[in-house]
């Protein structure tokens, strides 16, 4: 029986979960794409980023220098574990 | 309910990678068709003793090909996994696998029937005309589909 307690804290929240889902639909996602998709101020964006990446959930790596340059997020396997199991929980709670 | 509304607003996510993407350019078509028709000059022309010249045109064909990819990653932002489409995606896929095996078969048949020349030009015009056909209609039929589902 799965209960709202059993949701990951780290990716419950509405900001980190939405960008959890992008990135585990793609090979790899460019900050700019998720700043446009999650319409976040870049500062916000990092933050969340940041506790995504402290929690090994994404990994990040520079693309170019300067203006043109380019941060590029991939989710890890744990990432990619833990937003499935907090799918399936969410799934489970609702009864679908 | 509220669960219900998230539950689709983290669908719609998943669905970003796939649904919101820069269109590709006018001759897209065209450079999809003409790489295939580079193969085709090297697979049908290879026998008549230029096999470096249209080896050459088949290594630029796909030296551009490769060059175009890396600017449209860079313009689109993100690349998605394949393997998480959501459905109407997944049949535009399939309905672009089915189209590409068509077009390859009917350019084997021209081959093998008319003159090398004659099978390069099928090969760049049903390549040219399958892709554009992908490209504005199929693919963003796919899309508006997952749009007006998870609205």
């Amino acid at each position: 029986m799965t209960t709202p307690a059993d949701l990951d804290g780290t990716i419950h929240s509405p900001k980190r979960l939405a960008a959890m889902a992008i990135l585990a639909s793609s090979t790899t996602t460019d900050f700019s794409f998720l700043r446009e998709q999650l319409k976040l101020a870049d500062a916000d964006l990092s933050k969340q980023m940041g506790a995504l990446r402290e929690a090994g959930y994404v990994e990040t790596k520079k693309i170019g220098h300067g203006r043109t340059g380019q941060t590029r997020f991939t989710i890890t396997s744990e990432g990619r574990a833990a937003y499935l199991a907090y799918r399936r929980h969410l799934l489970d709670l609702l009864g679908e | 309910m509220e669960s219900k509304v998230s539950l689709r607003e983290l669908n719609l996510a998943a669905a970003r990678p796939f649904i919101e993407y820069p269109p590709t350019p006018w001759w897209y078509p065209g450079l999809i068709g003409g790489y295939f028709a580079a193969i085709a000059v090297a697979l049908f022309q290879g026998a008549d003793g230029h096999i470096v010249a249209e080896l050459s045109v088949f290594a630029g064909a796909a030296l551009t090909l490769g060059v175009f990819f890396r600017w449209y990653r860079a313009r689109w932002g993100t690349w998605p996994q394949m393997s998480e489409a959501p459905a109407e995606i997944r049949r535009a896929y399939r309905l672009a696998f089915a189209g590409a095996s068509v077009a390859l078969l009917l350019t084997v048949v021209v081959a093998l029937l008319s003159p090398p020349l004659a099978a390069v030009a099928v090969t760049f015009v049903v390549f040219t005309t399958s892709v554009w056909a992908y490209e504005r209609r199929v693919y963003p039929a796919a899309c508006a589909a997952v749009r007006s589902r998870l609205a």
